[in-house]
């Protein structure tokens, strides 16, 4: 059947086109479709800095959203929601010289986002994190710098 | 037209192609946050030192007297603060002399009655590390002694002119 129906159309345009008495209009169509990924890319990196007063006998919490420090910012697909997580270099533990070793003063992150929204790729989305240092952790320990690394990661 | 044609269907078989093997993407995006802690050096007094009162001095000791205090002079430091005590007497000319465990002369006991009486001592911190007046903090749950006593020389002893009334008041200041 189909067979059939080609050839009698070829036959009809051959005519067509012997006679130059009928005119033919094609009008072809083409659909265009895009996908939009899901997808991440870092934007900036964020800092946490802060004294400690081994006086103290508070919990500290120092965060990225206290005067002068950074939230780390991530640009990613809008309105998808990204889970994120945070893991510590050195075993949440801030060390001299940022060496995992020396005179650890351990602590936890408590604020670290499940999930974030992305807002497209003009405009980047902070990422607050916290942490917290018990007084036990830190009342007796060396004077001078202890550092870590948080890492951020974003799944998409 | 025929051209206009081939390049129209070519045109759809690519994104046929391209929808066929676009699978959802996934992957990682990281970002770092740097922690920067710094422990300050800070000291406190934890407990206030004093000498029993009175202390008797024997004025016919052959030998120096040490007297220990009632109470030591403590101090909460953070761990590894190095600090210095200084001393002034407000009796003697001493002021802002470095406390070690050889002592600070130039310390006075003067007679409140007899203010021309006097009986000059040494003011002794037998707590520092290194035996020139240095002391190490050990940490905020850690009170570090001073080891602070006097010791009157048995010739001052000697000399002295009976009363009962012989003081001074020692100022200690804590530098670190």
């Amino acid at each position: 059947m189909k067979r059939y129906m080609i050839v009698l159309a070829a036959m009809t345009i051959v005519l067509a086109a012997a006679s130059g008495a009928l005119a033919l209009t094609l009008t072809p169509t083409v659909t265009a479709t895009g996908t939009v990924t899901d997808t991440c890319t870092s934007a900036t990196n964020g800092s946490i800095t802060f004294t400690i007063d081994p006086s103290g006998a508070a919990t500290l919490t120092p965060a990225t959203t206290d005067a002068g420090n950074t939230s780390p910012s991530v640009k990613c697909t809008k309105n998808q929601s990204h889970a994120v997580a945070c893991s510590s270099a050195h075993g949440n533990k801030l060390t001299i010289g940022n060496d995992g070793s020396t005179d650890p003063i351990a602590y936890t992150i408590p604020t670290c986002a499940a999930t974030i929204t992305g807002g497209g790729f003009s405009a980047a989305t902070s990422i607050p994190i916290g942490i917290s240092i018990l007084p036990a952790a830190y009342q007796n320990a060396l004077i001078g710098a202890h550092s870590d690394t948080i890492t951020v990661t974003i799944t998409y | 037209m025929k051209k206009i044609l081939s390049i129209a269907v070519i045109a759809v078989i690519v994104m046929a192609a391209g929808t066929t093997f676009s699978a959802p993407p996934s992957g990682f995006a990281s970002t770092t946050v740097v922690v920067n802690a710094q422990m300050a050096a800070i000291c406190q007094e934890a407990q206030h030192g004093s000498f029993p009162n009175p202390i008797t001095i024997d004025a016919l000791a052959g030998s120096d007297q040490i007297f220990s205090p009632a109470v030591d002079e403590t101090l909460k430091c953070s761990n590894g603060t190095v600090f210095t005590v200084k001393v002034s007497s407000a009796n003697g000319t001493a002021v802002g002399q470095t406390c070690t465990s050889s002592g600070v002369s130039s310390m006075a006991l003067r007679s409140a009655g007899t203010p021309g009486d006097s009986i000059a001592y040494t003011f002794m911190c037998a707590g520092d590390t290194d035996g020139v007046g240095h002391f190490t903090g050990g940490g905020y749950t850690t009170a570090k002694a001073l080891g602070i006593s006097i010791k009157v020389p048995a010739a001052n002893a000697q000399t002295a002119v009976a009363h009962a009334d012989y003081s001074d008041t020692v100022t200690l200041t804590i530098s670190y």
